[in-house]
């Protein structure tokens, strides 16, 4: 008879050094650990109570300016630094990390329009209601440096301006579109197509020779810089606001529009937004793509910023506070980790993207878990009660009964289309898909 | 107009012509004169544009600069026949004039520009055209970063080209090596290994090549032919011997063998404790094996007692049946996995010798041979099946078959006692093909006869299975066959009730009710018939049992309380008195009570509306169908799909680190405090 003992190999299980994991040997017979769909489905539950729990967006914020903050840029080469202009015509530099104001001065009379980096942060370029086109070093490290290293005097209103990514050249648009030499002080070539002026101008970081205009007539104009000047023109029902191209997708971009939604376009095939972002109760003022392109964050009018996924008609989520009005400007910052807002109300406000993210180092089992959970919450998501848990927001009353109003808009409108295809000939009252209502024309 | 202003020019003209008649030797001073001319004329002509005259460089082309054909050919009047005249004077220059002279004839005016507006649109459709196809190349891109199952930011930039601008810093990536290591080096070099080259162990001893002598050959020769013929002489004797049906002698070869190996073993604990220690584990494992595959069926000294007995004890027959059940499941599993085993052996030998085999057929053959000989054995087979089936047919016509006492259990070969089985005799001699046929032949008789007899539970366990002696036959057989399939439904009409307190009529036949599908049932041992009066009585006594209590009943009203219960109630929304009078005495209107009711809209019929005897409990899930997902999720296409995805756990307490990683692993990864730049051209070409 053999009598079997138990023997083991130290080998397996003391460690070589004292700084050595313990190992730990795990059975993964799966009839040693049953129910496994049932236990991770209780998981998934958990994680995406957890994350309701944990999500608190706001970080912080940055107050100092005396009027409504008009608009943001974010630094291209350094994270912590931004520069906000504001209705009084006052320029900020600001650290984010420390949340102070480095520089500020008087730039412009009236409103500043619009302010960019050059493509390596050295100069900040801003321009404002007196039509000027103000240089300014961000790298002079008194703060009482006030004076502007250049300035030119436009012959036409300058409402915006946009950097180009690589090229010292930088386009500004008003009266007509003009696209600037920084070392000039006359612009290089000038664009012009109709007679309404421009309001917003973005490069597109990608391809960078093209531009993207939002006009006053309703229209959005792309522009090849090189050639032609003005290429297309597409006429929508409502203004857009702004326009901000996808950094990872060459040909698409967004635009905020007044009629409450934003329309991503590919600009190859205009006829047509590819998708209608909806979720807005008021006119959305600015919009921000996400450095992956996988994302863009939203401002509106209705004192909200919210995030859509680049593929989604209806946004994720929905960020507000009790004291923040009307959103001018949203940013997103490069290292997708932040969003930047500002409003009305004079404060420059910090988001984080991720509402529920722990901020900081994670170690690696921390790390592990959340993506676990990550990945609990993605493989649940369509069972009703996690979703249910994973898509309620809290969100103000004025918002609440807007959305209200506007289904109730919404649904009268439809009804009536309904009635008047009822009651008249066959064909004559056309099905026109939601994508399609939104654009006039397309013009060559 | 026009007729007016030319009638003055002629009265003017008139005028001077009488002046110039009349005041002739009056003196005007000519240019005077020219002048006034010249302003006259100008009064009456068509206003003329000047030609532009150039005083500062600009790049502004205005309209107002241009100026009319008739003016240029006036002022500037250089042509080109002009030109050509000097050349007339040389008869050298004949070919230049023809030439000019044709070209000025064969060319067109140009076409007038178009409208700028027009020209605009032009310029700006053909610019976005260029511009869609620059956008373009970034297509394959997009689409492959959209699709891709996880993307880290920053874009992983393509590889740099290093460049040094000094030599010292291209230099300084070389060290001089170390004296040990030029040594190693060089030992290296010096082996086989190193140079890469096949060592082969044949070429290895073919290296020095002896020549063999004849003798040696020859001898050589001798010595492999010897080997060769007793191989095959030791062959063909197991071959012979494995034929031996005799037990006897089986089990004196057995007591021999073993007593060769403890020879063996005793010998080898002397020389090699260890090697013995091996040897005796194996036996002990080799004696357990035989132990558990039950191959004694009933030649043990248990198995044979029991057989003793089994005449007059139930239990002692039932143990035994079982013993028999087991061990031929054991034995069928091991004879397949031998025979395989067979087979294995057999390619093995072809593959070293390529000995033919009796159909003068190697079996290096290749799968096309295979299914051809495949085909050909299933067609013997069906042949073969369907004589069998014809004769047994006749059989039954003729003959009463009762199945054939004689054979006995105990027999101890395997294919024997497998006969037992009802189905299993034609199966063993003709092999799987038919089992295979036969399957679905009677998968199709099973439906038939569900739809015929279901009015008597009985006759589909009796449907050939173990009832032999009494078969429930309500209906011909005959009838069975002709039945067409639309009486389907009547059978769902009928109460359990009656069809329980029917009392079945019980022929004694062995007829098989499933003759159609070219059945037999020929031969039944005494084991089957064994249990199949064991079942009879079983059923006797269920029925005996509850004679007196009506069970049946009982469950009906229950299931009736249960449909009930599940009914949503109609809203009676009649008031007493409303429209008509009330009281105490006053009859309702019966009509207008019945208007009054709403009924409850017709719900989709219980699931065991038709069942019979069965309640299905269809609520069952209730606390759980609020949590389940009501539609498949957008990538999947089917409810098996998502169950599947679903199913698979991901966490690490089910997985593998590895695989764990691998699926928790997040679609877009960034890295922290580094800013992501647009994508960039070097991105599209790396794609």
């Amino acid at each position: 008879m053999k009598v079997k003992v138990i023997s083991r190999n130290p080998d397996h299980y003391l460690r070589e050094t004292r700084k050595d994991l313990h190992r730990l040997p795990r059975n993964y017979d799966p009839s040693l650990h049953p129910f496994e769909a049932n236990r991770e489905y209780v998981r998934a539950l958990n994680a995406v109570k957890l994350e309701r729990v944990f999500a608190k967006p706001f970080v912080g914020n940055l107050d100092g300016h005396r009027d409504g903050v008009s608009c943001i840029g974010k630094h291209p080469k350094s994270l912590s630094l931004l520069a906000s202009g504001s209705y009084d015509g006052e320029v900020r530099l600001w650290n984010l990390a420390q949340r102070i104001c480095l520089k500020q001065s008087k730039a412009h009379d009236g409103y500043v329009r619009g302010l960019t980096f050059n493509s390596d942060g050295t100069n900040l370029i801003t321009v404002g209601d007196d039509r000027t086109i103000k240089t300014w070093n961000t790298e002079a490290t008194t703060l009482k440096d006030e004076s502007p290293i250049n300035t030119v005097i436009s012959k036409t209103s300058i409402t915006g301006i946009s950097h180009h990514i690589s090229d010292p050249k930088y386009a500004t648009c008003g009266e007509v579109c003009q696209l600037w030499e920084e070392s000039r002080s006359e612009p290089i070539r000038s664009f012009r197509w109709g007679f309404d002026s421009v309001h917003n101008i973005a490069f597109n970081p990608v391809e960078s020779n093209v531009l993207g205009t939002c006009g006053n007539d309703r229209s959005i104009v792309i522009y090849d810089m090189r050639r032609t000047g003005p290429v297309r023109k597409v006429v929508m029902t409502m203004k857009c606001n702004q326009l901000c191209w996808n950094p990872m997708e060459a040909f698409v971009f967004t635009c905020a529009s007044e009629d409450f939604n934003l329309y991503t376009y590919d600009s190859r095939y205009l006829r047509s937004p590819i998708i209608v972002h909806k979720d807005h109760v008021s006119a959305v003022t600015s919009v921000d793509y996400a450095p992956t392109g996988r994302q863009f964050v939203s401002g509106s009018y209705d004192k909200s910023i919210r995030i859509y996924n680049n593929d989604k008609v209806h946004s994720h989520e929905i960020y507000h506070t009790k004291r923040m009005q009307h959103v001018t400007f949203v940013q997103w910052s490069l290292d997708n980790k932040y969003i930047i807002s500002a409003s009305d109300e004079m404060n420059i406000r910090i988001w984080k993207a991720k509402a529920s993210e722990k901020l900081g180092v994670l170690n690696r089992r921390e790390r592990a878990a959340l993506e676990y959970n990550e990945a609990l919450k993605k493989k649940y998501e369509s069972h009703p009660q996690i979703r249910r848990i994973a898509r309620h927001r809290q969100i103000p009353g004025h918002i609440h009964k807007a959305q209200n109003e506007i289904q109730v808009q919404k649904q009268k409108n439809l009804r009536k289309e309904v009635n008047r295809r009822q009651h008249s000939k066959p064909g004559t009252v056309p099905f026109v898909p939601d994508k399609q209502a939104s654009v006039i024309e397309e013009q060559e | 107009m026009n007729l007016k202003l030319k009638r003055a020019a002629e009265a003017d003209d008139a005028v001077y012509n009488s002046d110039g008649v009349e005041d002739d030797d009056d003196d005007i001073p000519e240019n005077v004169h020219n002048r006034l001319l010249g302003a006259v004329s100008k009064l009456y002509k068509k206003k003329r544009v000047d030609a532009p005259t150039r005083k500062e460089p600009t790049l502004e082309v205005s309209e107002f600069h241009l100026t009319s054909a008739r003016d240029r050919k006036k002022k500037s009047g250089v042509n080109v026949s002009s030109l050509t005249k000097v050349l007339d004077k040389k008869a050298t220059h004949k070919d230049i004039k023809k030439q000019v002279s044709g070209a000025t004839s064969k060319s067109k005016r140009l076409d007038k520009p178009v409208e700028r507006l027009e020209a605009e649109k032009v310029e700006r459709a053909v610019g976005y055209e260029n511009l869609k196809k620059d956008l373009g190349k970034w297509n394959a891109i997009v689409h492959h970063q959209r699709a891709a199952e996880q993307v880290s930011f920053p874009l992983p930039k393509s590889q740099e080209i290093h460049t040094w601008d000094d030599e010292a810093g291209f230099l300084s990536k070389f060290r001089t090596p170390t004296l040990l290591e030029l040594q190693t080096a060089e030992i290296l070099k010096a082996s086989r290994e190193y140079r890469n080259e096949v060592v082969d162990e044949e070429k290895v001893d073919k290296e020095p090549p002896i020549p063999l002598t004849l003798k040696e050959m020859m001898e050589q020769r001798a010595l492999m032919a010897r080997t060769r013929a007793q191989r095959r002489y030791k062959e063909t004797k197991a071959a012979r011997q494995n034929k031996i049906k005799s037990k006897k002698f089986h089990r004196i070869q057995r007591k021999e063998k073993i007593k060769a190996e403890m020879k063996e073993f005793e010998e080898l604990q002397k020389k090699d404790p260890e090697a013995a220690l091996k040897k005796l584990d194996q036996l002990e494992k080799a004696r357990a094996q035989e132990r558990a595959s039950l191959r004694h069926r009933t030649t043990g000294h248990w198995a044979k007692s029991l057989q003793v007995r089994a005449k007059y004890d139930k239990e002692a027959r039932i143990a035994l049946a079982e013993q028999l059940q087991k061990s031929r499941e054991l034995t069928r599993r091991l004879k397949q996995d031998s025979s395989s085993d067979e087979e294995f052996e057999e390619n093995n030998d072809s593959d070293t010798e390529a000995k033919p085999t009796d159909d003068g057929k190697t079996f290096k053959t290749s799968k096309l041979d295979f299914d051809d000989m495949f085909y050909k054995i299933e067609d013997k087979l069906t042949e073969k099946v369907e004589k069998k089936v014809e004769k047994l047919k006749k059989q039954i016509d003729s003959t009463d078959l009762l199945p054939r006492e004689g054979e006995r259990s105990t027999d101890c070969s395997p294919k024997k006692g497998r006969k037992k089985n009802r189905e299993s005799n034609v199966e063993d001699d003709l092999g799987a093909g038919f089992a295979m046929k036969k399957k679905v032949v009677r998968s199709e008789i099973d439906e038939a006869l569900d739809e015929t007899t279901s009015k008597d539970s009985t006759v589909q366990s009796a449907n050939g299975r173990w009832s032999v002696e009494q078969v429930v036959l309500p209906v011909p057989v005959d009838d069975i066959e002709v039945e067409p399939p639309q009486e389907k439904p009547k059978t769902t009409d009928i109460e359990p009730v009656r069809t329980l307190q029917v009392k079945p009529k019980f022929l004694k036949t062995v007829v098989p009710t499933d003759l159609a599908g070219g059945e037999d049932l020929d031969d039944d041992d005494d084991e089957t018939t064994a249990a199949n009066g064991e079942a009879a009585t079983h059923n006797m006594t269920i029925a005996e049992a509850f004679a007196d209590d009506d069970v049946v009943r009982e469950f009906q009203s229950e299931k009736e309380e249960e449909i009930k219960k599940s009914k949503i109630d109609d809203v009676n929304l009649a008031l007493p008195g409303w429209g008509s009078w009330g009281g105490h005495a006053v009859k309702e209107n019966k009509r207008k009570k019945e208007r009054f009711i709403v009924k409850f809209p017709t719900v989709l019929p219980r699931r065991d509306e038709n069942k019979g005897n069965v309640v299905i409990n269809e609520d069952h899930d209730a606390p759980v169908k609020p949590l389940l997902v009501s539609d498949v999720p957008f990538p999947f296409t089917s409810v098996k799909d998502f169950e599947a995805s679903i199913r698979a756990p991901i966490g690490s307490t089910f997985l593998p680190q590895k695989a764990f990683r691998k699926l928790t692993a997040p679609t877009v990864q960034t890295k922290m405090g580094t800013i992501i730049e647009p994508m960039s051209g070097d991105h599209v070409l790396k794609i």
